[in-house]
C-alpha cells in the first residue's frame, strides 16, 4: 500500500443538475478510497467533476497541492491536462482501434518526460500482451476491463478514477480484475478512487470510504468502521445490493454462480440465460449444523471470513463458494460464537432471491 | 443545343460541388445542434431548416436578392447569379437541412462517453472529435452526403430562379427536362428523365443501404445488451 499524505486529493464543491444537488467535501489519501452509495447518490457526477468533464458551480478541487478547479480563483484545468483518468464500467474501449492502439492512445499524447509506465511491460503484467492486434468487440468481459485498465494506467495518471469497473463482470472475473487493480496500485503507486456497489470489492481494495446519499456526504472514514452504515444505506433505498451475484440460469430455477448453485423461483428464467441474483443480507440465516427437514431450499456450506459489529447490527462475511454478507443481531453473534474461521451453513429461501436478466 | 452527356455532366458537377461545399459547414452545424439545446440552437436549427418549409422558388428568389448587387454581400457577389456556381449554391441551400439532419443522426450514434474517454486520456476537444467522433460516424456522414447529393441532383425551383436555364451554362437535367416539355419534345424529356431516374436511383439505393445497415447494427447492439 502506498503510504503518504492524507490530503492527496481535497475537494469541496456544489453542483445543481435539475432537481439533484451534489454538495460534497472530502480529503482522500494517496491510497485507494471507495465511494459508496445507492444509484442516484451522485457517485458518477462526483467522478465527472474530479475528471473535469462536468464543472461544479462553486468550490475547489486540489490534487497533490495543485488546484485543478477553483471558483473563487477562477481556475479550470481542462480535462486533458488533469491526468485524472477514468476506468469505465464497460471499458469504453474505442471500437475502431485495436487493443494496442487503445492502450497507446493516451500514452502517445503524454509528453515524454511524463511517461513513467511502459505499456509493453504493463500489458505483460496484466496478461493482455497477446491481444494487441484484436479489436475490442472480440474480447471477453474480463479482457476488456484489463485493457481498459491498461489504457488508463499507461497515461501515468496522478489519480485513477474507477467507476464500477467490475460491475458487469461475473464473480470470478470480478475477483480477478479486483486483484489486478490492487496489484496495479501497489506496483505503479497510483492513487485511486473506487466507486462500487459491491461491499466485498470495497473491503478487498479500499482503506477508506466515502458514503454518499442523495448528493451529500453521509460519512467518511475507514471502511471497517463503515460496513454497517454502508449496508444500511443500501437497505434504506431498498437497493438490495449487499449480495449481488451474476450467474447462469438453468432449467427449474437453478442458477449457477461460479462453483455453487442456488435455487430461485423458476418463473421468468430461461435455461442458459445470464442473470443477476440479489439476496438481501437480512434474508439470509446462519446455522452451525446442517439443518434437516427445513423448507429453505438453499443450504450452502461455508466459512466465516470476518465479522463486523456496527451501530445498526452485525454483519458476517461468509465464503460459501461465493461471498455472502449476512446481517445478524449482536446477540446472535454472541450466542452462536460467530467468528472468523467458523464453519457454518448459509440458508435462504428461493423467494428471497430476486433475479434480473443480464 | 448541349448534348445529353454535357447536361448530365453539368448536373453531376453542380451536385458534387454542392455536396463538397456543404460538408464542413453541415458538420459544424450538426455537431453544434447535436449537443446544444439552448435558444441559440433553436434559432440556428430553424434558420437552417427553413428551406424545407419554403417553396424552392422562394429560396431562389431570396438567394437572388442575397447575392445580388443590393444584397448584404452585393459588392463581392453580384456576378454570381446565373452561373454554374449559382446552381451549386441554390441546390446546396435546399439540400442543407437534409444533410444536417442526417449528420445529427450519425453523430448521435457515437456514445458520448467514448468522446469523454478520449478527452479524459488527454485529447483536446478537436483531437477527440477527429480521433473518435468522426471515424465512428463515418457511415452517417456518408449517408448524409449521399442524401445531399440526391437532393441537389434533383433541384429545380431554386436553381432555375437563381442560376437561370441557360443551355450549356446553367441548364442541368431538371431544367433541361422542363425546357423539352415546354417545347413539346416529349421523347427528349423522357431520355433526360431516364438519366435522372438512373443516377438518382443508384445514389438513393446506396444511401438506403447505408442507413438500413446502420439500423441493423444499432438494433444488434441493443439486443446484445439485453
Amino acid at each position: 500500500m502506498v503510504e503518504g499524505s492524507n490530503k492527496f486529493l481535497e475537494f469541496e464543491f456544489k453542483l445543481r443538475q435539475g432537481d439533484f444537488e451534489l454538495d460534497v467535501a472530502g480529503q482522500f489519501s494517496n491510497g485507494i478510497t471507495a465511494v459508496f452509495g445507492p444509484s442516484g447518490a451522485g457517485k458518477s457526477t462526483l467522478l465527472a467533476c474530479l475528471a473535469g468533464m462536468t464543472e461544479p458551480e462553486d468550490g475547489f478541487i486540489k490534487l497533490g497541492g495543485q488546484t485543478l478547479f477553483s471558483s473563487s480563483e477562477r481556475v479550470r484545468t481542462p480535462p486533458q491536462s488533469r491526468r485524472v483518468v477514468m476506468v469505465f464500467q464497460d471499458g469504453m474501449l474505442f471500437p475502431h482501434k485495436t487493443v494496442r492502439e487503445n492502450i497507446e492512445y493516451g500514452y502517445r499524447m503524454m509528453p515524454i518526460e511524463q511517461r513513467t509506465v511502459d505499456p509493453d511491460e504493463l500489458c505483460k503484467f496484466l496478461r493482455i500482451d497477446e491481444l494487441s492486434d484484436r479489436y475490442p468487440e472480440t474480447l471477453s468481459g474480463g479482457e476488456r476491463q484489463r485493457v481498459a485498465l491498461a489504457r488508463s494506467v499507461a497515461t501515468s495518471p496522478r489519480l485513477l478514477l474507477l467507476d464500477e469497473p467490475v460491475a458487469s463482470l461475473d464473480l470470478e472475473l470480478r475477483n480477478e480484475v479486483v486483484s489486478y487493480l490492487k496489484q496495479v496500485h501497489e506496483r505503479y503507486a497510483i492513487p485511486m478512487v473506487y466507486v462500487s456497489h459491491s461491499l466485498s470489492d470495497v473491503m478487498a481494495l479500499a482503506a477508506n470510504a466515502l458514503v454518499l446519499e442523495r448528493g451529500r456526504t453521509k460519512s467518511f472514514g475507514p471502511v471497517v468502521d463503515l460496513v454497517a452504515e454502508i449496508v444500511s444505506t443500501a437497505r434504506k433505498v431498498r437497493d438490495d445490493i449487499d449480495n449481488l451475484f451474476v450467474g447462469t440460469a438453468s432449467a427449474s430455477g437453478v442458477i449457477s454462480i461460479g462453483d455453487i448453485e442456488v435455487v430461485a423461483q423458476a418463473s421468468n428464467l430461461q435455461a442458459g440465460q445470464r442473470v443477476t441474483a440479489s439476496i438481501s443480507a437480512s434474508d439470509i440465516m446462519l446455522a452451525l449444523k446442517r439443518p434437516e427437514a427445513i423448507s429453505a431450499r438453499n443450504v450452502l456450506r461455508g466459512v466465516v471470513r470476518r465479522v463486523d459489529r456496527g451501530e445498526f447490527g452485525a454483519f458476517a462475511f461468509v465464503d460459501a463458494g461465493a461471498e455472502f454478507v449476512i446481517e445478524l443481531t449482536a446477540e446472535a453473534v454472541d450466542q452462536l460464537g460467530v467468528e472468523p474461521g467458523l464453519d457454518v451453513y448459509v440458508l435462504f429461501k428461493t423467494s428471497s432471491i430476486t433475479t434480473t436478466a443480464g | 443545343m448541349a448534348s445529353i452527356f454535357d447536361i448530365t455532366l453539368l448536373s453531376l458537377q453542380s451536385a458534387l460541388v454542392a455536396v463538397g461545399g456543404m460538408l464542413v459547414p453541415a458538420l459544424l452545424v450538426a455537431s453544434y445542434l447535436a449537443r446544444s439545446q439552448g435558444r441559440l440552437a433553436f434559432v440556428i436549427d430553424l434558420l437552417v431548416s427553413m428551406p424545407l418549409a419554403l417553396p424552392p422558388v422562394a429560396v431562389g428568389f431570396v438567394l437572388l436578392w442575397f447575392f445580388g448587387a443590393t444584397g448584404p454581400l452585393g459588392s463581392i457577389t453580384q456576378g454570381l447569379a446565373f452561373s454554374w456556381v449559382a446552381m451549386s449554391i441554390a441546390s446546396a441551400v435546399v439540400a442543407f437541412p437534409l444533410v444536417v439532419r442526417a449528420f445529427i443522426a450519425g453523430l448521435a450514434e457515437v456514445d458520448p462517453r467514448l468522446v469523454f474517454a478520449a478527452r479524459n486520456l488527454g485529447a483536446s476537444r478537436l483531437r477527440a472529435a477527429w480521433d473518435v467522433t468522426l471515424p465512428l460516424s463515418l457511415r452517417g456522414i456518408a449517408a448524409g452526403l449521399l442524401l445531399g447529393f440526391v437532393r441537389s441532383f434533383a433541384e429545380f425551383g431554386a436553381t432555375i430562379v437563381f442560376a437561370g436555364n441557360i443551355p450549356g451554362d446553367t441548364q442541368g437535367l431538371p431544367s433541361a427536362i422542363f425546357s423539352r416539355i415546354s417545347a413539346g419534345d416529349f421523347s427528349g424529356a423522357w431520355v433526360l428523365a431516364a438519366v435522372s431516374i438512373t443516377i438518382g436511383g443508384i445514389a438513393l439505393a446506396i444511401h438506403n443501404r447505408l442507413v438500413s445497415n446502420y439500423r441493423d447494427r444499432s438494433n444488434a447492439r441493443v439486443g446484445s445488451n439485453g
